[in-house]
Formats: structure tokens, C-alpha cells, sequence
């Protein structure tokens, strides 16, 4: 028995051997004059190509590189990894081809470098394809206008700015205020709802991922996301590269007509890795020394989100980008750039934070410009009255200040605001679900919720989507399958919330009904 | 004004065109007393590197290099700097030839900047990239 395995493993090992056959091709090579910092200029190399991949040759083994600068008569690269043992005079082979990542199933509940190498310790990832990490985003004529939503299940966004399949929504926001925390709570609802993940950590501490990972894989939604990290100790040229290489990802999926979301976690720190290698390969420094091209460093990358039509195979990929501003400013060089190239962008506001009001979105300053088209019809009813609430409780609120004597018609909206503002709090972790969503919409625009104490209404809501689950599950499927709030599920729906509201003991007694009850 | 190596490898080359003999050590040593006069003395490694490209450029000469792990047969290294002057026409080329063991066997050619690795060191590693696969 030992001998068969053992002429089997001689057997095969011959076979594989009598297969493989070498070429020997003429390749272009060149010789390090310069290095370090993650940089290396080259002489000769004569026709290298932008971008191309480089092999180091040096004693210890291969190290790999990209040309970045191609100029008269030198080339400058940057080494994608650690240096090793590159030093002057070392031979460089351009490779002939450009910057691929592996792509496939198998990445799916992985956490990779963005050369597509694990870090999470589970084994090589075996896949048949590579993608070019650069790719010309797709063009005109194979492109479909947004239609699908995304649901983020953050009430405030499926509401006021609402995202659709294909759309590039911008977080944006001060450190600390929830930027990471809206996004993997978008990953963590998108479960059962045919979407494919990928999170790209750019610059990243490594502690933070670990903890988004342990959470993901909490939620049961590591099934199907991808997690591409650049951590804040990988060199430049890594971070550089990690978000092409996590589209590049995106793509594959795209390719085969599905739906990806792919998070940028964050793309200043993009923006300063890029400025990085670029005044270290000695580009003119412009505004904010960033270089004359991070304008296309960002355009070309978020281009290529995009919702394919049926002839192309219908697929989409959604892109959330997500800068950090310094002390709330927007009109920064990165972040104007980043809001002009998306459509759209979810504000989050330091004063709202402080006040209690998580998720801190700004409904003013947050806009989603594809998005209305990709509400399903319900929602679109709820959400248009409910906006108009939101802009009036705002107005009022604003100058109800000075004065106590007010109308009965403003004290009611500003009754219905506060409960508003509470209904738009949600926490962590906690994705709501559509239907739930219209309920609790519903119940506020039609005043059923006037009676119930500002300090109950999350409360209330918690147990309303209990009730409902438990009591009439029909009408919250039937929204969803309909998408639109017909009289019927209307009035079940109602009915609904009144049963419910008979259940309560803290609702507040309205001063005729106090009187009748005498 | 700097003046940068290449330009001082051009002056080189041209002041250095056509002279033979005494003329063109007069002529090296009024350079080397220029370099040392502007104390560029330090920039000479530089400058002969790009006097080195201008000349072969200049008159169309290639440098080739053939590494190979042992001793060849004289006439064997004949038919290989036949061959590679075959794939370069046009240049005359200029053979340099060294003994490398670290390649274990075969050859590795270099001519201009252009390389052709068929070693011995280079096939095992493909094959054992090709095998890990």
C-alpha cells in the first residue's frame, strides 16, 4: 500500500514536470540606480510600459513593482511590498503585462492585501481569473439608468437620500462620527438581498478592522462580503493600489450580471498615500502639495461604479466612498473633488452627534441625486410628506425659540417634528427593514403617534415592528411584494397600529377626552 | 548655470571626435583639468556612464553581454555571438564574455538593454512557481 502512494507521488510528480515547458522570451531589463522609501528609479527599461509590472531581481528573490514615471531616460517604480534586500545595481525585467488581482467565488469571506494575498491566516486563495487592477470604467451605451434601490436599512437614508444599484454615494464627515459604523451597518442588512460586498480598508488601524470583521462574521455577513485591507503600517504604494484592486474584485462579479457594493474606507487617506508616491517620484506638487492628477486619481476609480443594462448582463456595481474632513470642512481640496465626481453624499454633523441624534445625518446638506428613482413606490409616498415634515420642524424650530405664545397649528408640527427627530435615531447594528421603515413613517405623517410621549417613540417603535412581525405579518410582506401602499394594506395597516396602540399604557390623554372621562 | 553629466559626456564626446594619439590625451586632459576647475571631479562616474551611451549611440555599437555557468568551446561561442549579431542587424556589437556559476547552466544574453535568460537557475524556478500552483 505505502509503495502504490508512493510510486503515485513519483508518477504524478513526473507528469506535472513532463508538462511544464519554459520559454525563453527576450524581455527588456534595466538596473536599479536609485532606491528607497518604497521608490526605485531604473535606467534603462527602455520600452516600459505605464504601469507595467517589474520584477526585482535581488539576491534573496523576486520583488515586484509598477512603473509609474516613464522619462527620458529613467523609470520610476514603486515597490509593492517590503523592499527586502533591493539595492543599487540590482536588475529589473519589465513583465510584459500590468497589475492583476485574482478574482472569483473564492474570495468571498476572505480578507486579503490588495495583491489579493490573505491576511486572515484561512490558506491561498485558489481562483482561475485575474483582473487588471486598472480597467477603462464602462462606457455609454452599456450603461442603464439607476432603478433598483439599496436598501441600507438606516432609516434616515431610505427615506430622505435614498441609494439605488449603481450609485456612488459619498460618506462624509469628522473622525470619529459614525462614517465606518453607517457603512457596516449597510453590509450587515444587505444579507438575503442578492448583493455582493467588498470592503476596501485603506490605511486602516489593523485593531479597527479585526473588530469590523469579528462583527461582520457576528452578523452572519461575512458569507458574502470581502473585506481588501491596506492597513496604516503597509507602504504607500499598497494603499495606493487597494482600491483598484477591490473594484477590480467588484468586477468580476459585475461581469457575471450581479450586484456589488463596494465600501471605500477612506479615500483621503487615498488621496495622501497618492501624494506620497507622487512627491516622492518628484510630480510638481500642486494645491495642498497633492499632485496635478488626483482629480483622475478618484474620477477614474469611482467611474467605474455603474449599473450595466440587460444586454450587458444587467449587473451593478454601487460605490460608497467615504472621506474624513478636518473639523467639518467640506470645502477642503479632496472633498469638494470626491462630491463633484458622486452623486450624492450622506453628511454627518458633529453638533448633531452631541446632541444624541446617531446617526448624525444632516438632512439639509445630504443629497442623493439618482436616488428617488430607486424608491419603491410606498416609500416614496411616506418619504415625500415626512421630508416636508422634517423641512417645516426645522423652520419652526429654528425661531420657536424666542417665544412660548404659539399657534395650535405650529405647536402641533412642532409636537410631530420632535417625534420625527427621535424616529430618526437608530442604533448601531441594527438595520430596519423597508416595510418596517413605512410603518413607522406611516404612523407619524397620519398622526398616530401624536399621543405618544416624545420620550416613548423609540419605544413605541421597537414594539410596533414587534406587533407587526407577531400580528400581521401578511401586511409588512405585502408592502414589500406590492411596493405600494394600496387602500387595502392601508387600512390593515392602520388597524394594525391601533391594536397595538390599545396595548399601551403611556400614551398621553388629550385634554377633550380628559374632560369626557370626568 | 549647473551643467549636468550628460551634458559635460556630450562635451567629452566631442571634443574627443576624430583625434588620435597625442591629440586626444591633450584633449582628456583639458577635460579632467575643466572637471577639476568647476570641482565636478565627483560627477565622473556619472559622466562616463552617459559618455559610454552617447558613443555607443553614436556609432550604432551595442553592448552584449553573454554570461554562462562554465568554460565553452571557442567555436561553440562562435555560433552564439553569430546568432545574437543576427538578431541585431543593424549594430555592431561589442562581446563581453563572463563566467557566472551562481546560473548553474545554460546562458543568459544581454545586449543594449534587451535580455534573454535561459539559465539553468531561472527554469528551476518556474518550475517550482509552476509546481506550487
Amino acid at each position: 500500500m505505502a509503495n502504490n502512494t508512493k510510486d503515485f507521488i513519483v508518477e504524478q510528480l513526473k507528469k506535472q514536470i513532463e508538462n511544464f515547458k519554459a520559454e525563453d522570451e527576450q524581455k527588456t531589463f534595466g538596473l536599479v540606480t536609485e532606491v528607497g522609501d518604497g521608490i526605485a528609479r531604473i535606467s534603462g527599461l527602455s520600452e516600459a510600459m505605464m504601469s507595467e509590472m517589474l520584477e526585482f531581481k535581488t539576491k534573496t528573490g523576486s520583488v515586484y513593482g509598477v512603473a509609474l514615471n516613464l522619462d527620458e531616460d529613467s523609470v520610476g517604480a514603486i515597490i509593492l511590498g517590503p523592499m527586502g534586500d533591493l539595492k543599487e545595481g540590482d536588475e529589473v525585467v519589465a513583465l510584459k503585462r500590468i497589475l492583476e488581482v485574482p478574482v472569483g467565488e473564492n474570495v468571498i469571506g476572505r480578507v486579503l492585501n490588495p495583491l489579493g494575498e490573505p491576511l486572515d491566516g484561512k490558506g491561498e486563495i485558489k481562483t482561475e481569473k485575474f483582473y487588471p487592477v486598472e480597467k477603462i470604467a464602462p462606457g455609454v451605451m452599456t450603461r442603464e439608468s439607476v432603478s433598483e434601490p439599496v436598501q441600507t436599512g438606516i432609516k434616515p437614508i431610505d427615506a430622505m437620500i435614498p441609494v439605488g444599484r449603481g450609485q456612488r454615494e459619498l460618506i462624509i464627515g469628522d473622525r470619529q462620527i459614525g462614517k465606518t459604523a453607517i457603512a457596516i451597518d449597510i453590509i450587515i442588512n444587505q444579507k438575503g438581498k442578492n448583493m455582493k460586498c467588498i470592503y476596501v480598508g485603506i490605511g486602516q488601524k489593523e485593531s479597527k478592522i479585526a473588530n469590523i470583521v469579528a462583527k461582520l462574521e457576528e452578523e452572519g455577513a461575512m458569507e458574502y462580503t470581502t473585506v481588501v485591507l491596506a492597513g496604516a503600517s503597509d507602504p504607500a504604494s499598497l494603499l495606493y493600489i487597494s482600491p483598484y484592486a477591490g473594484t477590480a474584485m467588484a468586477e468580476y462579479f459585475l461581469d457575471k450580471g450581479e450586484d456589488v457594493l463596494v465600501v471605500y474606507d477612506d479615500l483621503s487617506k487615498h488621496a495622501v498615500a497618492y501624494r506620497e508616491v507622487s512627491l516622492l517620484l518628484r510630480r510638481p506638487p500642486g494645491r495642498e502639495a497633492y499632485p496635478g492628477d488626483v482629480f483622475y486619481l478618484h474620477s477614474r476609480l469611482l467611474e467605474r461604479a455603474c449599473k450595466l443594462n440587460p444586454d450587458f448582463g444587467g449587473g451593478s456595481i454601487t460605490a460608497l466612498p467615504i472621506i474624513e474632513t478636518q473639523s467639518g470642512d467640506v470645502s477642503a481640496y479632496i472633498p469638494t473633488n470626491v462630491i463633484s465626481i458622486t452623486d450624492g453624499q450622506i453628511y454627518l454633523e458633529p453638533d448633531l452627534f452631541y446632541q444624541g441624534q446617531r446617526p448624525a445625518i444632516n438632512a439639509g446638506l445630504s443629497v442623493s441625486r439618482v436616488g428617488s428613482s430607486a424608491q419603491i413606490k410606498a416609500m416614496k409616498k411616506v418619504a415625500g410628506k415626512m421630508r416636508l415634515e422634517a423641512a417645516q420642524y426645522r423652520e419652526l424650530a429654528a425661531f420657536a425659540q424666542f417665544g412660548s405664545d404659539l399657534d395650535d397649528e405650529t405647536k402641533m408640527k412642532l409636537e410631530r417634528g420632535k417625534r420625527l427627530m427621535e424616529i430618526l435615531k437608530q442604533d448601531q447594528y441594527s438595520p430596519v427593514d423597508v416595510s418596517h421603515q413605512i410603518a413607522i413613517y406611516y404612523s407619524l405623517i397620519n398622526g398616530l403617534m401624536d399621543n405618544v410621549p416624545v420620550e416613548k417613540v423609540s419605544e413605541f417603535e421597537l414594539g410596533l415592528y414587534q406587533y407587526l412581525n407577531d400580528m400581521n405579518k401578511e401586511v409588512l410582506d405585502k408592502i414589500k411584494e406590492v411596493g405600494k401602499l394600496e387602500e387595502d394594506i392601508e387600512k390593515s395597516l392602520v388597524k394594525t397600529i391601533n391594536d397595538y396602540k390599545d396595548t399601551l399604557d403611556y400614551l398621553m390623554v388629550s385634554e377633550e377626552e380628559d374632560k369626557e372621562n370626568k | 548655470m549647473k551643467v549636468t553629466a550628460k551634458q559635460y559626456a556630450l562635451t567629452l564626446l566631442e571634443i574627443t571626435e576624430a583625434k588620435e594619439g597625442k591629440n586626444l590625451e591633450e584633449s582628456i586632459s583639458k577635460f579632467s583639468e575643466l572637471l577639476k576647475n568647476n570641482n565636478q571631479i565627483n560627477q565622473i562616474d556619472k559622466i562616463l556612464y552617459y559618455f559610454q551611451k552617447l558613443y555607443n549611440q553614436k556609432y550604432n555599437i551595442k553592448e552584449a553581454n553573454i554570461s554562462i555557468a562554465q568554460k565553452i568551446e571557442a567555436d561553440e561561442l562562435k555560433k552564439i555571438k553569430e546568432s545574437l549579431q543576427d538578431l541585431n542587424k543593424d549594430e555592431s556589437l561589442d562581446f563581453k564574455v563572463d563566467i557566472k556559476k551562481e546560473i548553474i547552466g545554460g546562458i543568459v544574453l544581454k545586449y543594449g538593454d534587451k535580455i534573454i535568460d535561459a539559465s539553468l537557475k531561472t527554469r528551476l524556478n518556474q518550475l517550482k512557481n509552476s509546481l506550487l500552483k
